[in-house]
């Protein structure tokens, strides 16, 4: 074999070590997760917040054509949230502005997700697959707040 | 030209260009994959 190739062929390979290592890194070490499709569960239709630990929050959040139900969290800063999403009729998106989170909203299944919000803020939540006529106004807010003693949550009409 | 030249030519060749190529195409690579792996870091 060539020097050059074989350069170039090890140089391939310590490249795709090093992505292969940060990317184990990423879902050990930081604990950043791919979305989950629950099999186990079935479909609720109506959406619920509730608190399961001292930080931790399980949110069912329903998407359908043009809101997602509820349409306002308010959340304690340093929230750890469970995130379930499902659809009411056709398929929608799921995705909170910079945060690693984007789902898929898809009528008769579940799709979970943790995520954690540990700056205060507004961060806008949207659908991002089009799902018709009003698909651009089909968004929501996440509102992290300090010193939140209770998880509130508000619903379009 | 003769023989042994030609393959003296062939022996020294270094194809400076496809290493130049490859060396360009792995840094732009690993750029972009780092700038999109260092934004998943950060969104935690």
């Amino acid at each position: 074999m060539d020097k050059s190739e074989k350069t170039a062929l090890i140089l391939s390979g310590l490249i795709l070590v090093i992505f292969f290592s940060g990317i184990i890194y990423a879902a050990v070490v930081e604990d950043i997760d791919v979305p989950t499709c629950i099999t186990d569960m079935d479909p609720f239709e109506r959406d619920t917040l509730f608190q399961t630990g001292p930080d931790t929050y399980e949110l069912q959040m329903v998407a359908r054509m043009w809101a997602f139900q509820p349409s306002t969290v308010r959340l304690p800063v340093g929230s750890t949230v469970d995130l379930y999403v499902t659809s009411q009729d056709i398929i929608h998106g799921f995705k909170i502005e910079e945060h690693n989170v984007n789902l898929m909203a898809i009528p008769g299944a579940i799709n979970y997700l943790r995520v954690s919000f540990n700056k205060p803020g507004e961060f806008l939540f949207a659908c991002h697959e089009f799902c018709g006529a009003a698909h651009h106004t089909m968004a929501g807010r996440i509102i992290i707040e300090e010193g939140l003693d209770e998880p509130e949550t508000e619903e379009d009409v | 030209m003769g023989k042994s030249e030609s393959n003296q030519e062939l022996d020294d060749f270094k194809p400076k260009g496809a290493i130049a190529f490859f060396i360009i195409l792995i840094v732009m690579f690993a750029i972009m994959w780092f700038a999109l792996y260092f934004e998943l870091l950060s969104r935690g």
